[in-house]
């Protein structure tokens, strides 16, 4: 009976630490995943901030340049298909295109001095390439924490863990380089 | 066998510091010693003018625990300011660390940019509602814009400052009058927050000295082999104060972020 106490204790005390690897390792991917969560939340907070102020730049422009309007038709397209998409790898693309569009508008604005100069369109610009600024530093953020938790799910003791409770790599959100560049308004035009 | 040790715990490190290294940061300059609310790199302004806004600075935080810095570099070498801004404010700290109400103000200036040097106000979270990103614009294109025209620079971050300034104040029910330099300001506008914040101040100062004077006191020792493993142990807490190893070293700066607010021109 001695004998067999022993071998039986040191596989409970085994099985114990093994269970608290596990477990401490659960909890783990549970805490990333939710800065993952909290990180993306960021970033869609500023698509959105982006897609609200989207109309009432189209509205000052119309205003200006109502024959514009193959560009403007192109950024409610844009902003439409980026309210539509689901996926952050759909929401990059949607992005870019809708960053694509707002810069061609940017060009066609340089022939309308009086909308350059005017108050109302210059505040929107602000906030447009500012929610831009924020949405690129939500991204750099996002794709931080990502990169932490995918390297977690995919090295080696975490990955048994990560596969046992289906914790899947996460996308990051990734955008053509220099889609993001805020537009900047110069002071030229102002009171010329 | 002291050396291997060493080349794995420098591996080691470089493994921790992989995940912020993997997405390029900007490049600035380390913050000027014994400075904070004035780093003027390209130096623009004279003694007095910096005195000045030290003062405000100085201040404002008292009151407040908001930190605006205007800062002066030649060239971002090309660099998005936006990013640059978000970079130096987190990097530095600038504001308080659970306020995030700090503003940073940078001018480029080198003479020979094509295309425009940069002016930019970058917004700490915590300030974004008192300073959104339109009313920057309006501040760059009312209170900068008209003495950068005129090649006046000083004149310009000194209308700014104290533009922004008075918005701070206002933001936090503070009335912005200027006190004696010394004494923190009695007009405190939430006696919560503002003690609060010379508190911390007094223990943040009480922290610094201390790093002050253990790195003085072991960084003469160090040549010393006993000392190793004293300054190694040190080296390690240092990263540990923030993404930059300049970030604690001078002291003053609150550990404040940003989320990427604020607006620029180009001039």
């Amino acid at each position: 009976m001695k004998k067999l106490l022993v071998p039986i204790i040191i596989v409970v005390v085994i099985i114990a630490v093994i269970a608290g690897v596990f477990m401490a390792s659960y909890n783990g991917f549970v805490d990333k995943e939710e800065n993952v969560n909290n990180a993306y939340a960021q970033v869609e907070n500023q698509l959105q901030r982006r897609m609200d102020l989207i109309p009432n730049l189209v509205s000052t422009v119309k205003g200006f340049a109502a024959h514009e309007e193959e560009v403007l038709g192109n950024i409610a397209d844009a902003r439409s298909k980026l309210a539509g998409a689901g996926s952050p790898e759909d929401q990059a693309e949607a992005n870019d295109e809708l960053s694509g569009a707002l810069s061609r508008l940017l060009v066609v604005v340089e022939n309308y001095p009086d909308l350059k100069a005017d108050a109302n369109f210059r505040q929107l610009m602000d906030e447009l390439s500012g929610t831009e600024n924020r949405l690129s530093v939500a991204r750099q953020d996002y794709n931080t924490v990502v990169s932490d938790y995918n390297k977690k799910v995919k090295r080696m003791p975490g990955s048994i863990v990560a596969s046992m409770f289906g914790f899947d790599e996460k996308e990051y959100f990734q955008s053509a380089e220099g889609a993001d560049e805020a537009p900047v308004v110069d002071f030229e035009g102002d009171g010329e | 066998m002291k050396n291997s040790a060493r080349v794995i715990s420098l591996a080691l490190l470089l493994t921790l510091l992989f995940p912020l290294l993997a997405f390029a940061e900007s490049d600035y300059p380390d913050a000027l010693p014994g400075e904070l609310y004035v780093q003027d790199f390209y130096d623009v302004l004279s003694e007095e003018q910096e005195q000045e806004i030290e003062t405000l600075g100085q201040n404002l935080e008292n009151a407040t625990g908001s930190q605006i810095v205007v800062m002066t570099v030649e060239s971002l070498e090309g660099q998005d300011v936006a990013t640059y801004a978000v970079d130096v404010m987190r990097g530095y700290g600038i504001g308080d660390e659970e306020k995030d109400n700090g503003v940073l103000f940078i001018l480029e200036m080198d003479p020979n940019k094509v295309g425009g040097r940069d002016v930019y106000i970058g917004v700490g979270y915590g300030l974004e509602g008192a300073l959104p990103d339109g009313k920057v614009g309006r501040i760059l294109d009312d209170y900068t814009y008209p003495f950068l025209e005129s090649g006046d620079a000083p004149g310009a971050i000194l209308s700014t400052y104290q533009l922004l300034y008075n918005q701070v104040a206002t933001e936090y029910g503070w009335d912005g009058e200027l006190t004696s330099p010394k004494g923190p300001s009695p007009l405190v506008g939430s006696t919560d927050g503002g003690g609060g914040s010379t508190i911390r101040t007094i223990i943040v100062g009480i922290i610094v000295i201390y790093i002050i004077v253990t790195l003085m006191s072991g960084g003469g020792g160090s040549s010393g082999s006993g000392r190793r493993r004293g300054s190694s142990g040190r080296s390690f807490g240092g990263f540990s104060g923030g993404g930059r190893s300049s970030g604690g070293g001078f002291g003053g700066f609150g550990g404040g972020s940003s989320g990427g607010g604020g607006a620029g021109r180009k001039w």
